[in-house]
C-alpha cells in the first residue's frame, strides 16, 4: 500500500510540474501590489548572458565582438565615441581630439599628433607612457596577417590599396620607394608571403629591418614634447574613426608585451612575431589575457564559460567624457559575460534575476520576450529621457523600439563571372538555352536591373524585419558621408522587371563560331589522315590492335566533313536573342539555419515567376561548409554581401563593395572596378566634410545606382530589451557590445 | 577469467585506431575549403584568408599525411620543434573551444561524470523500484498507472521536458539555477582559497570544508538530474517488470510460496535478485551512453560537460576536438563493455567469459 501511495505521490508531482509550468509565469524578481519595485540581486554584479566567445584576446588579431567587448573595456583607445554617436569622438589616452585649429591635423591631413595624458597608469600599477602608445600600434600592423584587422592601420599608414606588412616587405625587397604609395603597390608581387612567418624571415635581413625602422618613423613618440605623431600616406578622412573603435586601438604596454612572450620592439627581430593564428596566441599569455589602462580589470577566462573582469578602482577618467558620463571608479564592481548558447535558458536567467541582459537569438524571439515587457517606449523618447509606458508592471523587461543606428547590413551580391570550372549545378546547363545562365550572366547591365525589380521589398520587410526597417536608397549607412535618402532607388515593380530581361539580348552565335572552328580542324585532321595513308606491309603482332583501314578513314573523313557543314550552317544561321524569348534557371543558395537568406532567395524565385514562366530561380539550401566552400570558389550565381561596419565611415562601405573585398568577391570588370576605385579615392582623401560628402553623392551613388552591382535592401531597426533595473543604457553602433562603465544596477 | 580480460583490454587500442581512422577518412573526404569553415565564422572580409588557413592547417594534404600528423605531430617551421601528436600525449587545439582539447576534457569531463554519478541514483534505483511495484502489481491499475507515468517521460523530448522543468523550477521561483556553480560560488572556487582536488565540485567542496558550495552544486544539479531520470525511467520499468514476471513466474518462487515465505521476501530475496540481471546490461549501456556526453540536458541547463562541447565541435567540423572525443567515448564503452561482461559472470554463475 505504502508502494502504491510512494507511486501515486510521483505520478501527480510530475504532472503537478507541467500543469503549472504550462501556466502564466510571474517575475521572480517582481513584487504584488500596485508599484512593483524591480530590483537585481546583486547591483555591483553584471551577469551578461551570451553566444559566442573570444577567438583570442591579443589586439593584434581580434576582430570580432566578443573579443573585442573584453578589450573595449580593458583597454582605452586614444579617443574614442562620444555617447551613442559614432562620428563624434572625444579624447581618452590622447587630451584632446587632434584638429587643425589646434595643430593635432597638418599637412593637409597627413599628419595626426595626439598629446598623451600624463598619468596614466597600467593595471599592473606602471606608468602608461607615449613609447607604449607608439608601440601598440607598430607592434599591431608588425604583426599583421590577412585575418587580421590590421589592413584599417596599413592603408592609411601605407597608402589605400595596402592591406598587410608582408606587402610593404615584399615591395621592399622588389625595389619599391615606401615614401610613394603608388610604388609600394606596383611592386607587391604574387610571391607576398600572406601569413607565412617562415618565408617572411627568408627575405633579406637589411630589407626587413628597414620596413621595421621606417614603420617606427611614421608612428613616432616624442617623450618630452608628450605626443605620438602618425605620418600618413595620404590624407585619411576616416583615421579618427578608425582609432577610436575596436581592439585595434587600444594602448598596450610594451613591457607587458615582452614579458608575456611577445615582441620586445627589436626591428631586428619582428618577423618570428608575425601572422600569428590564435591558436598560438592563446598558447601565450598574450592572447589568453588582456592588461591596459582601461575602467576593468581582466579577471579570468574559462573556455567555453565565462570571461570576469573586475572594477579598476583607480580609473583616470576624472572628468566626463561628455555631460552626464561617469567619473572615478565603475559603478559595476564585477562583470561576467557568462556563455549560455539556449536562447531559452538566456530568457530564464534574466527571468529570474541571474542575468542582466535579454540576448535574443533572432527577430523571431521577438514575441516570446514581448509577453515579459512591463514597460516600452521609442528609443528617441528614451534618449529624451521621456516617461516609460507601463504595460504590464508585474513583467520585469523594458522594451525600446525604433532604434534606427545600426553599424551593419545584408544586402544581395550578383556574380559578374560565375566559376564554371569543374562543373557548377547553380547554373543549370551552363548555357543560355533555357535551362542555364552563362558565367558572365550578371555582367549584363539589364539582368542585374532587372533582380532589383524583381525583389519584393516590402514583403522580406515584414517577414524577415517584422516591418522594422527602412529601404537603404545609397550604399553607405545614415549619417555617413555621401548619404542621400532623396536617391533613386529600385522598387518591387514586375513590368520594369520585364522590360529590363526584354532588353537583355544575348547571342550564342561565339559559341556555334567556336563549334565551327573545332569541327573544321577535326574535318582537316581526317582528311590529313586518309592522304597519309600507307598499306601496311607487315602483319599485325598478336595482342596489337590492327590500323585503321582506308575504307575506315575514308568514311571517318566524310562524317567530319558532313559535321563542320551542319556545325556551319547553326553559326550562319545564328541571331541574337532576347532573355524573354530563351529564358533562363540558375539557383539561389543559402546556407540552412538562415532563414533570412532563405527568404530572400524565396522572394526573388516568387518574384521572377511573376515575370515570366520561363525565368527560373531554385531554391537551394547548404550546410554552412558546403555553402562557405561555393561562395569562397565564386560559384553562387547571387549571394548575400553582409557587411558590419569596422570604422563608421563611408569608405568602409564604397571601398569594400566597389573596389576592395567585394569587388574581388563579385568579380567586377576592370573598367567598372577602375571607375569606382577613382572615385573611392577622391573621397576618402578629400577632408573638407561637405566636398566629400558631395563626391559621394553626385559620382559614387549615381554610378551604383546605374550599374546595380547588387540589391540593397533595408536598413534595419533595432529592438532593445533589458531587466527594469539596469541604468545607463545607450545605443552606440560601433560598440562592441557593452561599454559597462557607463551602466549601473538598482 | 584473467586471461578473456587481457585480451579484451588488448584489444582496446587496436579498436580505438580502426574508429578514429573511420571518422578521420569521413570527415576527410570533405572539401579543404569546406573543412576551413571551422576557422570562419562568417563569409571573411579578406580574400586571402580561406587559402591562408587551408595552407597553414595542411587541409590539402593526402588523407594519409593528415591522420600521420594527427598520431604522431609535424614539424613547426619556425621552431623545428614536433608538435601535438597523440602518441605524445597532445590531443592538440580545439578551435571550436578556444583552447587545447586536452583541457576541455580535464575542466569538463569531471562534470559530466559528477553529473551523471549523481544521475544514477535516482534514474536506476527509481526505474528499478517502479518496475518491481509494476510486475508485483501486475495488470492492476498500478501497474497501468506506472508504465503510463514511464513511457510519458519516454516519449518527451528531452529538450521540452527540460524547458518545462526549467521554466517551473527556475525561471519562475528561482530554486534550481542552471549552470554548474553559482557565481559567488565560481568566484571563491578560481580563488586561492580554494584548492581543486579533483574538479569534481562536490567533492572538492568537502575537501575545502565549503558545504554552502556543496549545497550550490547540488542545487544546481537537481533539474538535470530530474530530466535524465525522468527520460529514462521507461526503460529500466519495462525490462524490470518484465524481468519481474518471469521470474515470479518461476517453480523456485512457487515453492517458496509454497513454504510459506513471507511474499515480501519472496520478492525481495528470491524473485529479485534474479530479475535484476538483464537490468546489470542495460544499465552499464546507459552510463556508459550518459559519460559520453548528454548534450541536450547539457545545453538546456547551461551544464558545462562534455557533450555540449563535443556537440559544438562536430555541429563545427572540428575534426582534432571530434577525434579526441570519439577516443574518450569509445575508451568508455568498451570499458563499461567489459566491467558489464565481469559483473555478469558474477551475478550468474552459469555464465563462463572465454
Amino acid at each position: 500500500m505504502r508502494s502504491k501511495i510512494l507511486v501515486l505521490i510521483s505520478v501527480l508531482t510530475v504532472f503537478a510540474m507541467i500543469a503549472v509550468s504550462c501556466g502564466p509565469s510571474a517575475s521572480a524578481t517582481t513584487t504584488s501590489g500596485a508599484a512593483a519595485a524591480v530590483t537585481s540581486k546583486d547591483p555591483t554584479t553584471w551577469v551578461e548572458t551570451t553566444f559566442g566567445e573570444p577567438e583570442t584576446l591579443d589586439p593584434s588579431l581580434t576582430y570580432e565582438t566578443s573579443g573585442g567587448e573584453i578589450l573595449q573595456n580593458v583597454l582605452d583607445n586614444l579617443v574614442f565615441f562620444k555617447k551613442d554617436s559614432a562620428v563624434e569622438f572625444v579624447p581618452m589616452i590622447a587630451t584632446e581630439i587632434p584638429t587643425e585649429d589646434n595643430g593635432g591635423i597638418s599637412e593637409g591631413g597627413k599628419v595626426f599628433t595626439f598629446k598623451i595624458r600624463d598619468g596614466v597608469k597600467f593595471h599592473d600599477g606602471s606608468d602608461m607612457t607615449v613609447n607604449d602608445v607608439a608601440f601598440t600600434f607598430v607592434r599591431n600592423i608588425l604583426a599583421g596577417g590577412t585575418a587580421s584587422p590590421q589592413w584599417m592601420l596599413t592603408e592609411p599608414i601605407y597608402g589605400a590599396g595596402v592591406s598587410d606588412v608582408a606587402e610593404v616587405v615584399d615591395a621592399a625587397a622588389n625595389g619599391a620607394d615606401l615614401a610613394d604609395p603608388a610604388s609600394i603597390l606596383d611592386n607587391i608581387s604574387d610571391a607576398t608571403p600572406y601569413d607565412d612567418r617562415a618565408t617572411l624571415a627568408t627575405y633579406d635581413a637589411a630589407t626587413l629591418q628597414a620596413v621595421c625602422e621606417d614603420l617606427q618613423a611614421r608612428i613616432v613618440p616624442d617623450e618630452a614634447a608628450g605626443t605620438v605623431t602618425f605620418n600618413l600616406a595620404q590624407a585619411w578622412a576616416p583615421f579618427l574613426a578608425t582609432l577610436a573603435g575596436g581592439g585595434w586601438g587600444g594602448i598596450q604596454s610594451e613591457a607587458w608585451v615582452a614579458a608575456n612572450g611577445g615582441w620586445d620592439g627589436d626591428c631586428a627581430n619582428w618577423t618570428p612575431y608575425y601572422g600569428w593564428s590564435s591558436e598560438e596566441l592563446n598558447a601565450t599569455n598574450l592572447g589568453r589575457m588582456v592588461m591596459g589602462t582601461g575602467p576593468y580589470k581582466f579577471d579570468h577566462w574559462t573556455a567555453g564559460e565565462e570571461i570576469v573582469m573586475t572594477a579598476n578602482e583607480d580609473y583616470w577618467m576624472s572628468e566626463p567624457a561628455w555631460e552626464g558620463a561617469p567619473t572615478g571608479a565603475p559603478a559595476l564592481k564585477t562583470i561576467i559575460i557568462k556563455q549560455v548558447d539556449e536562447f531559452s535558458t538566456r530568457l530564464a536567467m534574466a527571468q529570474a534575476g541571474d542575468a542582466d541582459n535579454v540576448l535574443v537569438g533572432s527577430t523571431e524571439d521577438w514575441p516570446i520576450v514581448d509577453e515579459l515587457v512591463g514597460e516600452e517606449t521609442t528609443y528617441e523618447q528614451w534618449l529624451a529621457g521621456e516617461p516609460l509606458t507601463v504595460v504590464d508592471e508585474n513583467e520585469p523587461f523594458v522594451k525600446v523600439t525604433d532604434i534606427e543606428v545600426a553599424s551593419n547590413r545584408t544586402d544581395i551580391g550578383f556574380q559578374f563571372n560565375i566559376n564554371t570550372e569543374g562543373g557548377n549545378s547553380f547554373v543549370g546547363s551552363g548555357h543560355l538555352d533555357g535551362d542555364g545562365i552563362p558565367a558572365t550572366f550578371f555582367d549584363d547591365e539589364h539582368v542585374r536591373k532587372a533582380f532589383n525589380y524583381c525583389f519584393d521589398y516590402d514583403t522580406y520587410l515584414a517577414d524577415v524585419l517584422q516591418g522594422e526597417g527602412t529601404r537603404a536608397p545609397v550604399l553607405m549607412l545614415p549619417g555617413m558621408s555621401g548619404y542621400d535618402d532623396t536617391a533613386p532607388q529600385y522598387t518591387y515593380d514586375v513590368a520594369k522587371c520585364q522590360e529590363e530581361l526584354a532588353a537583355s539580348t544575348w547571342t550564342t552565335c561565339s559559341e556555334a563560331d567556336a563549334d565551327v572552328v573545332a569541327a573544321d580542324a577535326a574535318a582537316a585532321a581526317a582528311a590529313d589522315a586518309v592522304a597519309a595513308y600507307v598499306e601496311p606491309t607487315e602483319p599485325v603482332a598478336e595482342g596489337e590492335e590492327a590500323p585503321a583501314t582506308l575504307e575506315e578513314l575514308e568514311t571517318a573523313s566524310a562524317a567530319a566533313a558532313e559535321d563542320a557543314a551542319a556545325k556551319k550552317a547553326v553559326a550562319d544561321a545564328c541571331e541574337p536573342q532576347s532573355l524573354s524569348d530563351v529564358g533562363f534557371r540558375l539557383s539561389a543558395v543559402y546556407n540552412t539555419g538562415n532563414t533570412q537568406r532563405q527568404t530572400i532567395a524565396e522572394l526573388l524565385q516568387a518574384g521572377l515567376q511573376d515575370a515570366g514562366e520561363q525565368y527560373v530561380v531554385e531554391v537551394v539550401g547548404l550546410p554552412w561548409p558546403s555553402f562557405l566552400q561555393a561562395n569562397n570558389a565564386k560559384k553562387l550565381p547571387i549571394f548575400i554581401i553582409g557587411w558590419q561596419s569596422d570604422y563608421y565611415d563611408t569608405h568602409n562601405w564604397t571601398y569594400t563593395f566597389t573596389a576592395g573585398y567585394y569587388a574581388f568577391k563579385q568579380s567586377f570588370p576592370a573598367d567598372l572596378k577602375a571607375e569606382f576605385t577613382q572615385i573611392c579615392t577622391d573621397g576618402v582623401t578629400e577632408v573638407d566634410p561637405p566636398t566629400r560628402d558631395q563626391i559621394y553623392k553626385d559620382e559614387f551613388n549615381t554610378k551604383y545606382y546605374e550599374t546595380a552591382p547588387a540589391i540593397l535592401l533595408f536598413n534595419v531597426k533595432q529592438r532593445h530589451y533589458e531587466p527594469k533595473w539596469v541604468n545607463g543604457w545607450y545605443m552606440n553602433p560601433m560598440y562592441s557590445n557593452r561599454w559597462y562603465y557607463v551602466l549601473s544596477k538598482d | 577469467m584473467s586471461q578473456y580480460i587481457i585480451r579484451r583490454i588488448l584489444l582496446i587500442p587496436v579498436i580505438l585506431f580502426g574508429v578514429t581512422l573511420l571518422i578521420f577518412g569521413m570527415l576527410s573526404s570533405l572539401d579543404p575549403a569546406e573543412r576551413a569553415a571551422l576557422y570562419v565564422h562568417d563569409i571573411p572580409k579578406n580574400a586571402q584568408v580561406m587559402d591562408s588557413i587551408i595552407d597553414r592547417y595542411g587541409l590539402d594534404d593526402p588523407f594519409f599525411v593528415q591522420y600521420w600528423h594527427w598520431l604522431t605531430g609535424r614539424v613547426d617551421i619556425d621552431t623545428g620543434e614536433i608538435e601535438g601528436g597523440i602518441i605524445r600525449g597532445d590531443f592538440g587545439y580545439s578551435r571550436s573551444g578556444n583552447t587545447t582539447v586536452a583541457e576541455i576534457i580535464e575542466r569538463r569531463f569531471p562534470a559530466t561524470v559528477e553529473l551523471v554519478l549523481y544521475s544514477i541514483i535516482p534514474l536506476i534505483g527509481v526505474g528499478v523500484w517502479l518496475g518491481i511495484i509494476a510486475a508485483v502489481n501486475h495488470n492492476k491499475f498500478i501497474d497501468q498507472f506506472a508504465r503510463i507515468f514511464s513511457i510519458l517521460g519516454y516519449s518527451f523530448p528531452s529538450f521540452v521536458f527540460g524547458l518545462l522543468v526549467l521554466m517551473l523550477f527556475y525561471a519562475n521561483n528561482g530554486w534550481f539555477p542552471p549552470g554548474r556553480i553559482s557565481d559567488w560560488a565560481n568566484m571563491i572556487i578560481n580563488s586561492a582559497e580554494f584548492t581543486s582536488y579533483t574538479n569534481f565540485i562536490t567533492v572538492d567542496a568537502l575537501l575545502n570544508g565549503r558545504f554552502d558550495i556543496l549545497w550550490d552544486a547540488l542545487r544546481h544539479m537537481v533539474l538535470p538530474i530530474i530530466t535524465l531520470s525522468y527520460i529514462n525511467w521507461a526503460l529500466f520499468l519495462r525490462v524490470m517488470r518484465s524481468s519481474m514476471l518471469e521470474a515470479l513466474n518461476q517453480d523456485y518462487v512457487t515453492t517458496a510460496r509454497a513454504k510459506g515465505v513471507r511474499e515480501k521476501d519472496v520478492i525481495n530475496k528470491h524473485a529479485r535478485p534474479n530479475a535484476l540481471i538483464p537490468v546489470v546490461t542495460m544499465a552499464g549501456i546507459t552510463i556508459a551512453n550518459l559519460l559520453g556526453g548528454v548534450t541536450i540536458t547539457e545545453t538546456i541547463f547551461n551544464y558545462p560537460g562534455i557533450g555540449s562541447a563535443g556537440a559544438s565541435a562536430a555541429v563545427q567540423l572540428d575534426v582534432i576536438t571530434v577525434l579526441a572525443f570519439v577516443l574518450l567515448t569509445g575508451l568508455i564503452m568498451l570499458v563499461s563493455n567489459l566491467i558489464v561482461d565481469i559483473t555478469y559472470a558474477f551475478l550468474d554463475p552459469r555464465v563462463r567469459l572465454s
